[in-house]
């Protein structure tokens, strides 16, 4: 079968409005008129990446505290306001962003703005809460902890990073979480939830008009707060060579990451590691939050490393984030395979993308699948108000359009090019989790 | 209740097709949509591995993909991925399920695919290798995690470590390692036919086209001599408590949990809307506030209802740190001796019942979720006007209901408990026996 290049009319960003609030909230509105949903989210421009060491996490304590009451708002009312209403709700953190939505029938809309104005006038970070969810929090890392991919995903950020902020987990250091106060959290929420800090998206049926007004009744009387700088103070040096770490725990396998620095996501490089990427270990979407479980097959790492039983897994995330970032790789080993093994075979493979440019075959599996992917992952009104919002807050809401639209001009010999840039050993750092036996003991 | 809700499930355009062959289709056309959803199941899961053959149903499924008589493992994946598609298979204890993407273009090539891969596996041994070695590096990862261990632990105790529901679809290495390719091509043909298959699709798509495009493809498959499908489970067990000691972890995964009443039972809908204001609504539910919220114990708490074809499990989870296992299962008994001994407040059911009704017509906005629930309602035979009857029977359900229903499969004198990590057994000193109401 001979199949050409995918022609997609989906534009995430049809039909889309902009406003801003005096107080300088921005406000993106997207109406469409067949749904029966209506999805609020707003987005605040902090993450791991504005917190300093000895409160690490903040972020992402503050995103908890935020469902913990305060203004008009009791302990616990956000999720039963919306509960009440069949709706759905929640809250992410990560390293550039905080985002909050609220998915209701189209009716409701006055309840996810409510709820969203009152958040951002008013959380409370009741002392007792503070220490309450102190635990919770501890509690979520400690459940992380369990699994050996995100110890060597956790050790390798640290690794990479001498000065960035990117280097903690957006969890934040245990030790940090245990010492972290009150006042530590409240100041960072009064610094950074501020409408001037913020975008609000509305996506799904209702009137732009009566939203609008809406909008300008519950977030104009919240004041402006201070200017955040979008730049942090920190640049990171180029390596001077690899980086190893090396982990040795009770377990029944092995694992093994391997992450590369990449320029940040406006760089002009950027479309090229996208389909480096994809040709190298597949494609599953730009944001990659609501995957299924789809593996592709036929990147080089699959067929290199699992067609060949040397891993019973290999994943491949590519960053979406402000600042430059890392290309990250991890394996499952299979038992009979050691780590040296698994490293050499890994790498003779980056090696090759050096070597030798894709096929047109390759490029035309990574075309037709960045292209569908994009609308996959923008199905429905909830996950197109997250990607034109988490999109605006990286740099602009055309940002997944123009990274799709730039990745279908890529070359063989620009991802040969950006491959030879990049995959170097002087730029990776390289984790090992070595298991040693003797794990569980049933009573 | 939302009216708005009801209407929006009583909008949804439903067309059904039963072909001669059995297959059964549902579909929901979206005229403006550019993608379509797949969702589809095949009778032939766990609960069809022959005796001494665990891993059986897992182990094809894995293979369904990896080469057929007329294309390659590579083939296969080519023509998907150069399609802009995706297509996977998973096993689970009664069936094997499959969902795939695509644009409308390459529907054919995706359909013709997914019924080669049904029809005409051709289990190439070197694939077999691959495929076993997978699954038996998927169970060492199992070995190793707190939360699957916990899980599996908990079901083998509910139902037997051979039953239906009891069984890890992944099987046991040893009886794993001993299947042969001839193993796997009689299991396909005693258990992949037709009659137990079924299609439900969303999507931009004219449904007598489909409809006429799938009878093509799936006409050529008749019905062989199929096993028959029988359920398999071991008596009522006495409850049990299992310590799975797991010293090098951090977090213990703490499970409780008994046996539930299959999907078509009587007893599922107050079952379900007493599990969802149990361990379910906003942020877990009545679980969540006493060991999340009030507490402070626990990231996750939660209580699951997973009513299948012949019987169910209700378990209730939380995952917490050494030292809060026995604080974390105490609060989990006292929400389960609370539904067991108290009716559930009118306005919390009510407010349960809105919450039921307004997710389910949510659910309906994206496709991948919109077609999951096609599949299920034909799965589980609820009917055409399954969506359009949802509320009266939310409405049909009482608290005195939820009471008696909890009361008859939920006291704590018959849960189990399995507590997997960092954990001795004489550190857990809380048992459901022990906290179990009486008079």
């Amino acid at each position: 079968m001979s199949t050409s290049i995918l022609k997609s009319s989906f534009n995430l960003l049809e039909g889309i409005r902009e406003f801003t609030l005096e107080n300088g909230l921005q406000v993106l509105l997207k109406s469409v008129r067949t749904s029966s949903v209506v999805s609020t989210w707003i987005f605040y421009k902090v993450g791991s990446r504005n917190e300093k060491l000895g409160t690490t996490g903040a972020s992402h304590w503050c995103e908890h505290m935020l469902f913990k009451g305060g203004g008009k708002l009791g302990k616990g009312d956000v999720h039963t306001l919306v509960s009440n209403e069949g709706g759905r709700n929640n809250a992410f953190t990560d390293h550039d962003v905080t985002a909050y939505y609220e998915t209701l029938p189209k009716d409701r809309l006055d309840l996810g703005l409510f709820i969203e104005s009152e958040r951002m006038a008013s959380a409370a970070f009741d002392p007792k809460e503070v220490e309450s969810e102190r635990q919770v929090i501890i509690s979520e890392r400690e459940g992380s902890e369990n699994f050996p991919q995100y110890l060597i995903r956790e050790e390798i950020f640290a690794t990479a990073y001498h000065q960035h902020p990117y280097m903690w987990p957006v969890i934040g250091w245990k030790a940090d979480l245990k010492n972290m106060t009150r006042d530590d959290l409240y100041h960072h929420y009064r610094r950074y939830y501020h409408p001037n800090n913020a975008i609000l998206v509305v996506c799904g049926n209702f009137d732009q008009e009566i939203a609008l007004a809406e909008i300008t009744k519950l977030f104009s009387r919240i004041p402006a707060g201070e200017k955040i700088p979008n730049k942090i103070p920190f640049h990171e040096l180029p390596q001077k060579g690899e980086r190893i770490i090396k982990l040795t725990q009770p377990g029944t396998l092995n694992y093994l990451g391997v992450a590369y620095h990449i320029p940040e996501v406006t760089d002009a490089d950027v479309p090229a590691l996208i389909v480096l990427s994809a040709v190298l270990g597949g494609w599953r979407g730009l944001i990659g939050f609501f995957g299924d479980r789809f593996v592709p097959k036929t990147n080089r790492l699959y067929k290199r490393l699992v067609e060949a039983n040397i891993a019973s897994e290999v994943n491949t995330y590519f960053p979406v984030n402000i600042d430059p970032s890392l290309l990250y790789f991890d394996m499952t080993l299979n038992p009979e395979v050691g780590m040296k093994k698994a490293t050499e075979v890994f790498f003779s493979e980056i090696d090759r993308m050096k070597d030798i440019v894709p096929s047109e075959n390759e490029m035309k599996v990574s075309f037709n699948q960045i292209r569908a992917w994009h609308a996959y992952e923008n199905d429905g009104i909830g996950l197109q108000a997250l990607s034109i919002g988490y999109m605006e807050r990286i740099k602009s809401r055309e940002l997944a359009n123009t990274l799709v639209e730039r990745s279908l001009l890529v070359t063989p010999e620009d991802v040969s090019n950006v491959a030879k840039k990049y995959l170097s050993e002087m730029n990776r750092v390289v984790g090992e989790y070595n298991s040693v036996g003797g794990v569980a003991k049933i009573v | 209740m939302s009216n708005d809700a009801n209407k929006v499930l009583g909008r949804l355009e439903l067309d059904r097709e039963l072909f001669e062959n059995g297959l059964a289709l549902l579909s929901n056309e979206v005229r403006e949509s550019e993608t379509i959803a797949i969702s589809g199941s095949i009778k032939a899961g766990t609960m069809f591995d022959p005796i001494g053959a665990s891993g059986t149903a897992e182990l094809v499924s894995r293979l369904l993909m990896r080469g057929t008589t007329s294309r390659s493992a590579s083939g296969i994946s080519q023509t998907i991925e150069e399609s802009g598609a995706t297509l996977s298979f998973e096993n689970r204890d009664e069936s094997v399920n499959f969902s795939a993407r695509c644009y409308f273009g390459v529907l054919d090539t995706v359909l013709e695919i997914i019924s080669d891969c049904l029809m005409r596996p051709s289990f190439p041994e070197n694939e077999i290798v691959l495929a076993r070695s997978e699954i038996l590096s998927e169970i060492k990862a199992e070995e190793d995690d707190t939360r699957s261990t916990a899980y599996r632990r908990l079901a083998e105790l509910i139902f037997g470590r051979d039953a239906t529901y009891g069984k890890d679809p992944l099987g046991r290495p040893e009886e794993l390692n001993r299947l042969t390719r001839d193993d796997l091509v009689r299991f396909h043909r005693d258990n992949y036919s037709p009659n137990r298959l079924i299609l439900a699709m969303t999507g931009g798509y004219d449904f007598d086209l489909v409809r006429s495009k799938i009878e093509k493809i799936f006409s050529r498959w008749s019905n062989g001599e199929v096993q028959k499908i029988s359920y398999h489970d071991a008596r009522d067990l006495p409850a049990k408590t299992a310590v799975v000691e797991m010293k090098h972890k951090t977090q213990v995964d703490l499970a409780v949990g008994t046996k539930a009443v299959p999907r078509l039972s009587h007893d599922y809908y107050p079952l379900n809307l007493g599990n969802l204001i149990l361990g379910r609504l906003g942020l877990y539910g009545r679980l969540g506030k006493n060991v999340r919220e009030d507490r402070g114990l626990a990231y996750y708490s939660f209580s699951t209802l997973q009513s299948k074809l012949f019987s169910g499990l209700f378990a209730a989870f939380a995952g917490v740190n050494p030292s809060n296992v026995n604080k974390a299962a105490e609060g989990i008994f006292d929400e389960l001796n609370r539904i067991t001994a108290e009716p559930i407040p009118q306005k919390e059911l009510e407010t349960a019942k809105r919450n039921s009704l307004g997710s389910l017509s949510i659910s309906l906005d994206t496709s991948v979720e919109r077609v999951s629930i096609l599949h299920d309602i034909e799965y589980n035979n609820l009917g055409m006007d399954y969506l359009e009857r949802y509320r009266s029977i939310l409405d049909r359900v009482s608290s005195e209901e939820i009471l008696s229903s909890f009361q008859q499969y939920v006291r704590l004198d018959r849960l189990s408990m399995v507590a997997a990590g960092p954990i001795t057994d004489k550190d857990l000193t809380i048992l459901p026996l022990a906290k179990a109401q009486t008079g």
